[in-house]
Order: C-alpha cells, then structure tokens, then sequence
C-alpha cells in the first residue's frame, strides 16, 4: 500500500507539473480593472437615473402619452418623429438590470478569486488530517495495528491536495474557458450602451438650453427694437459705442450683427442715452450668452467621460484575454485533464478502500 | 453606431439645428423665437425619452447575457475531492464508533 501511494504521489507531482499555474497577476489585475469599471458605471447609471426621473417629469408635465407620441416640430422641413414610444419606459428598469449584470461578474470573479486563492486545497489537506486521525482511533479501538500507516497518512495528505491543486486549475481553465464569452459580450453591450445613454443626456440639455438660447438672442432683438425708428448716431463718439456694441454681439452670437437704423428723416438721431440702454442690454445678452456657452459645454465633457467608461469597459475585456492567455501558455487538454484526475481519483478510492479493508 | 441609429441621430441634428438657427436669427420675430423654442424643448425631450426607451428595450438582451454567465457559475463545481474525503472519513469515524462498541460488548 504504501509502495502504491507513492507511486499515486509521484503521478500526481509530475501532472501538476506537466500544467499553467494559475495566472494570479492577471487575474489580480483584471479584477482591479473591473472593480474600476463597475464603480464607473453605477456613476453612469446614477447619472442616467436622474435624466430619467427629468423625462418622466416633463411627460407628466405634458400630459404624458399625449406628449410621448409621435411628434412634428415647428418648422424642421423634416419632421421629427421617435423611433420608439415612450409607453415602453416602465416595463422593465433598465438601470437595474445594468447595475445588476455587474454583481453578477463580481460572483463570477468571486468564484475565480477563490479557485486561485488555494482554500480549497486547504480544505482537503484539512479533511485528509481528519481522516487519518479518525482511522488511528479506530486501529487504537480494534487494538490491531497497520504496518506503515503513520508514513502512509503524511502521503494521502500530499496527494489529496496535489490532486485538488490539479482539479482548482482545470475548473479555472474552464471557468474562463466558458465565461469569458459572457462576459466579453457584456462588456460590449456596455459599451454599445454609450450612444444611447449620451443621446438621453443631449436630448434633454437641448431642452434646458432652448430658453437660455432664447433669452441670448432676445436680448440682441430688445437692441435691435431700440434702433427703431432712429436714425444712426451722427457723433464719432456715439459711432464708437454703437460700433463697439455691434463687435460685441458678433463676438457672443458668431453672427454678422449690425444694427439697422431707420432711413426717414423725421426720425429721432439716436443719442447717447439711447446708447445706454442699448448697453444694458448688452450686458444683460453677455450673461445669457456665456450661460448659454457653458450649458453647451456639458455635451464634449460627457462625450469624453463616455469615451473613458468605454476603454475602462475595454481594458476590463482584455485584462481578461490576458487570463486566458496566460492560460494557453502551456495548453492543457482540458478532457484529457479530467480523464487523469477521474483516474486520480479511483486510484485514491482504491487506496482507501484498501485502508478500510485492513479493519 | 448602428446605421438606423445614425438616420436617428442625424434626424435629430438636422431638426435641431434647423430650430436653433430659428431662435438665434435676430431676425426672426421673438413670437417665432418662441415657437421655435418650445419645438426645440419638446424635440429635445422626446429625443431623449425616445432613447431611454430603446436603453430599457436593449434590456431584455443583456438579462439573456446575464443568465449564460449565471449558468456558468452555477455549474462550477464544489470541491469533488474534499467532498469525497469528506464522506469517507464520515464513514471512518462511524466504523470506529461500531468497533469501539464491539470492543467494549466483548470486554462485558
């Protein structure tokens, strides 16, 4: 018997070495990666979550489905009409789901930390320990004795774990092997997620920002209602502060922008104090314009931040081809694999079975 | 970007763009401004409620993602080896309280 477990033993030692480790720096980092990742995207969904709620407030606002149909616009030559109905919203939360599809990766990885981290391989020596201290008690009970059963138990001990170290491998391997895929297409998903999720966003700033638009430019057309009914200013002085006025507005709205002055010769000349208040109101046009750019800044800073969450999504993929590549460094037959570990383990049946059978 | 979404998206360029050239025409009235305006909030909002709606109804697909990693999880296994180690040594343990019982029987 204790010929036969060594010879178990040293099959073992040599399987083992005959395959990959398992790649723990990668997968190490391809977990920091995700973890990375998915911090990324509850933030992703915090965001669309609140975008969301503003929809349903403005559909409400607007007598909802009325408001969710198809819908024609002022004068666009080509009507606008949404692809999809907003009916749809409240069947299933999006968001969610997306939030969860993240936990669900994180007990796959869970599984995969775990396989690495050897526990199992613990767990085994552990209950071969037990084993054998259970089948001294019963040698003590019986009042016989084994030849060799003390140097035979540190054996069973060695070739139990080398046995579980070989099977955690192959359910590594398999694990990637067959999680990969779901995984990789996750994240794409996720990815192709992005210009929906940006078009949710630059829907609704068109929305808020259509009013600041309005206010810029209206403040520019109180100017121009100023300048009816009155004659350009004649003096070089009043000439500057009207020309000044006019490079101003043009600078703000990026438009050719001169006042027309009225022509008929009975109107007033315009005079300073008309100039004052056009003044004012270039004031008033430069608060709403700079509002107005900074509102529109909003779409390039969220484009770029969805551009990071993509090569984050994208990192997390091939931090993962990293695994598997490691992997087929030295390529294991997986079957094969198996097959010897089925082997292994009648081999160690039989053993026992032959330590049962000396009681 | 899917073909039909880009159509979508261009839909969306092109009549906002045409609304905001409205609104920022100094001389277009302040009542077409206006009309402009409101057009250009409920295309705005409707855009983006009309891709919230396609994010939830791309949600179905992800779920069925979601399960194949599950199945997965699912079917890796415990630890054979400790189990079978497990029950072995469960079946020693009884085998020694049997003969322990024997032995203490034969010494009555």
């Amino acid at each position: 018997m204790k010929r036969s477990l060594i010879i178990l033993l040293v099959i073992l030692t040599s399987l083992i070495a005959g395959c990959a480790e398992i790649p723990k720096s990668q997968l190490d980092a391809y977990v920091k990666v995700f973890s990375e990742a998915k911090q990324a995207s509850e933030q992703v969904m915090l965001d669309l979550s609140v975008s969301s709620k503003l929809i349903k407030d403005f559909e409400k606002k607007n007598n909802g489905d009325q408001a969710s149909q198809s819908s024609r616009f002022g004068t666009a030559s080509e009507p606008y009409v949404p692809p999809v109905r907003v009916k749809a919203l409240a069947r299933v939360n999006g968001i969610s789901a997306r939030l969860a599809v993240f936990e669900v990766i994180d007990q796959y990885n869970t599984v995969l930390v775990t396989l690495a981290s050897g526990e199992s391989i613990q767990k085994v020596k552990d209950s071969t320990s037990q084993l054998v201290e259970s089948a001294s008690l019963l040698i003590d009970v019986a009042g016989s004795s084994v030849p060799g059963l003390s140097q035979a138990a540190g054996l069973i001990k060695v070739a139990a774990a080398a046995a579980e170290k070989y099977r955690t491998r192959a359910e590594f391997a398999n694990l990637i092997r067959d999680g990969r895929p779901h995984v990789s297409k996750i994240l794409h998903f996720l990815i192709d997620d992005t210009p929906t999720i940006v078009n949710v966003h630059e829907g609704i700033w068109t929305a808020e920002i259509a009013p600041l638009r309005l206010k810029a430019s209206n403040s520019v057309r109180e100017i121009i209602m100023l300048a009816k009914n009155r004659q350009a200013p004649t003096t070089d002085a009043d000439k500057k502060l009207v020309d000044a006025i006019e490079k101003r507005i043009n600078q703000l709205s990026g438009q050719t922008f001169k006042i027309r002055w009225s022509a008929q010769t009975g109107d007033k000349v315009a005079d300073r104090a008309l100039i004052s208040k056009m003044r004012i109101k270039l004031s008033e046009a430069e608060g709403h314009y700079l509002e107005l750019a900074k509102a529109s800044e909003k779409s390039p800073s969220l484009r770029a931040v969805m551009n990071r969450y993509n090569n984050l999504l994208l990192a997390t993929d091939e931090a993962m081809e990293h695994i598997e590549k490691a992997l087929e460094k030295k390529p294991v037959d997986v079957s094969k694999m198996i097959l010897e570990l089925l082997e292994t383990a009648m081999a160690l049946k039989q053993e026992y079975a032959a330590f049962r059978a000396n009681f | 970007m899917p073909h039909n979404d880009t159509q979508t998206r261009d839909a969306f360029d092109s009549a906002k763009a045409e609304l905001e050239r409205i609104i920022d025409d100094f001389n277009s009235t302040p009542d077409e401004a206006a009309a402009a305006t409101a057009a250009l909030t409920q295309l705005g909002m409707s855009f983006a409620a009309a891709n919230l709606a396609k994010f939830e109804a791309r949600t179905q697909f992800l779920l069925e993602l979601s399960a194949g990693l599950q199945v997965v999880i699912d079917s890796s296994q415990e630890n054979p080896i400790g189990t079978a180690l497990d029950d072995i040594t469960g079946n020693v343990v009884e085998l020694a309280e049997i003969a322990k019982s024997v032995k203490e029987l034969l010494a009555e």
